[in-house]
């Protein structure tokens, strides 16, 4: 289910953009990728026509729907602190502007920093901030994608 | 007493000289390393594994600064010949000091990769460069290559100053910057790039035979080379590093005409788009080096530490200034033994300074002492440093200046 994003979800919806979700299909899209929406919400995609695509996009927003935590679970022994997860983490510019521009916050980090470099390890700092935690939650990977080392991986 | 948290701190672990480093000190020791890599924190961290030498030695037995320095200038003036091995882990101070020492006793200086930068230097004279600094490929870039080039491994940080990091110009980072690996086997940052093009037997004359000619508007059977080729068509500004897998004296000899191809390439490259190219040398002062013998006015004799065998009589005298040398090669070694006296100038205790007859260990550059250092994109940085230089310690250069004066 791995870097699975809106665009990946509009493919499976009818596209029909007849509101009766009440709003367009790219819109639903990504309210089903935040979890605020359930496949079923969207009335085109119960006709039996489409009964695979439905059956897809279950496959997809079921984890959703269980994931009460991140499920990101770091293995520090593979991790070599390339700061990868720091820089690109979609929160962590939120916090600290250094991180648009490649480098790393100043001590001490300032709150809600998820993805922070310790002795040349990564650590996590507060994964209350995290965009799969905090409600709408999010299928964001970015960290599991990108980590070269697999250090990263995401158990939803 | 309370720990201290210094910030900003540069790493002189590689040679991208990272200067965002947040360091923990409490009564002069380091106690953590915050935003550095693995590799940069255990050069910052202090470790067993790591051997310091705190006082210098004349004939394996302690001595003080000045006696050691006293019989380093009498070795060195009684020198047929004097051979300065290293450079490339010093301070611009401190090459600017051996080129000044080079110069003033006639000696011969011994780089490392010295045979790279030579063939490197002459394709430029032929062929012209377009060069990059890291703040265009932040700023400018979407389309960055490693050719032969493993940064997450040599310099691990390079990805994100430079891929990740969202620039003026490209303020999506990664989303709109495409990264492209073309290496011999698959190393760690071929792993998560955008175009992968494993190359087969060295073959890397073939790729870019074909991304010229797909680039002249032929068809090219690889389908990966072809998307390669598709990425430069689309790019507007595109940043080629190019690393250890060519530039190393073994390829270079055995593919003569690659370099001057791939500089025609990237001139060629510039009548459409924009193409810039910087050879990756991860010694963290290695640019350093390039920097001051480009400018070196000293009329001296200059060669690859590897050739050091070769260039090194009875009656010559080697100066190992930051380098262990003795581990470079076998040649080397053997010739530490062969009572050739070497002079060594290490905080950290190496084969060469075990068989050297005068050790003089500097303060470390970078952590108790500061000076400038140049970044692998010929950035001079000034070298930010957590802990203060001990007492009774001297620094590279200062070494070198009193050297200078004695000798």
């Amino acid at each position: 289910m791995g870097g699975i994003n809106a665009l990946d979800v509009y493919k499976l919806l009818p596209k029909t953009n007849c509101k009766k979700c009440g709003m367009l299909c790219m819109q639903f899209a990504v309210e089903l990728l935040k979890g605020t929406k359930q496949p079923e919400d969207c009335p085109p995609i119960l006709e039996p026509k489409n009964a695979q695509n439905l059956e897809k996009l279950r496959a997809i927003t079921e984890p959703l729907k269980q994931a009460t935590e991140t499920g990101i679970v770091l293995n520090e022994d593979a991790c070599d602190g390339c700061g990868i997860c720091v820089i690109a983490c979609p929160v962590n510019p939120r916090f600290s502007l250094e991180c648009l521009s490649g480098k790393a916050p100043d001590l001490p980090l300032p709150k809600g920093i998820i993805y922070a470099l310790e002795d040349g390890k990564c650590k996590i700092k507060s994964i209350e901030e995290c965009r799969r935690y905090t409600p709408p939650r999010t299928n964001c990977r970015v960290c599991e994608i990108y980590c070269p080392r697999y250090a990263i991986e995401i158990k939803t | 007493m309370s720990v201290e948290t210094k910030n900003r701190m540069t790493c002189t672990g590689c040679a991208l000289l990272c200067d965002d480093i947040s360091v923990d000190v409490q009564l002069g020791k380091i106690l953590a390393v915050h935003n550095a890599c693995l590799r940069g924190s255990k050069k910052i961290l202090p470790s067993g594994a790591k051997p310091l030498l705190n006082a210098p030695l004349v004939g394996g037995k302690g001595a003080s600064f000045d006696d050691a320095l006293a019989e380093a200038a009498r070795i060195l003036k009684g020198a047929r010949k004097v051979v300065i091995a290293g450079g490339t882990h010093v301070t611009n101070e401190a090459i600017a000091g051996l080129v000044n020492l080079a110069t003033k006793i006639g000696a011969s200086l011994a780089v490392p990769d010295f045979d790279v930068h030579q063939q490197l230097t002459t394709s430029i004279k032929k062929n012209g460069i377009e060069f990059f600094t890291l703040g265009e490929a932040v700023n400018n870039a979407d389309l960055i290559v490693f050719w032969a080039a493993n940064p997450v491994d040599l310099a691990p940080k390079l990805l994100v100053r430079t891929v990740f990091a969202r620039g003026r110009y490209r303020q999506s980072g990664k989303e709109v910057k495409k990264l492209a690996v073309i290496d011999d086997y698959p190393s760690p940052t071929m792993e998560r790039a955008d175009i992968k093009i494993l190359v087969d037997d060295q073959n890397h004359a073939g790729v870019l035979d074909s991304m010229s000619s797909g680039l002249a508007g032929q068809k090219v059977s690889d389908p990966l080379t072809n998307d390669l080729v598709e990425a430069f068509k689309t790019s507007e500004y595109c940043t080629l590093f190019v690393g250890e897998g060519i530039l190393n004296r073994q390829f270079l000899h055995g593919h003569p005409g690659f370099l001057d191809g791939l500089l025609r390439f990237v001139r060629a490259s510039n009548e459409k788009r924009r193409v810039a190219l910087l050879p990756l040398f991860y010694s963290w002062n290695a640019a350093g080096v390039l920097h001051e013998l480009a400018s070196a006015a000293g009329n001296f004799e200059c060669f690859d530490v590897l050739d050091l065998p070769s260039h090194v009589e009875d009656g010559d005298v080697i100066l190992a200034f930051g380098s262990d040398i003795v581990s470079k090669c076998a040649g080397n070694a053997a010739l530490a033994a062969s009572g050739v006296p070497v002079i060594a100038v290490d905080f950290k205790r190496t084969p060469t300074t075990d068989a050297a007859r005068v050790v003089l260990p500097p303060s470390i550059s970078g952590i108790e002492s500061g000076g400038t250092a140049t970044r692998l994109d010929g950035t001079s940085l000034v070298l930010r440093t957590p802990l203060q230089e001990p007492d009774g310690k001297k620094s590279d250069a200062e070494i070198l200046a009193e050297l200078l004066g004695r000798a």
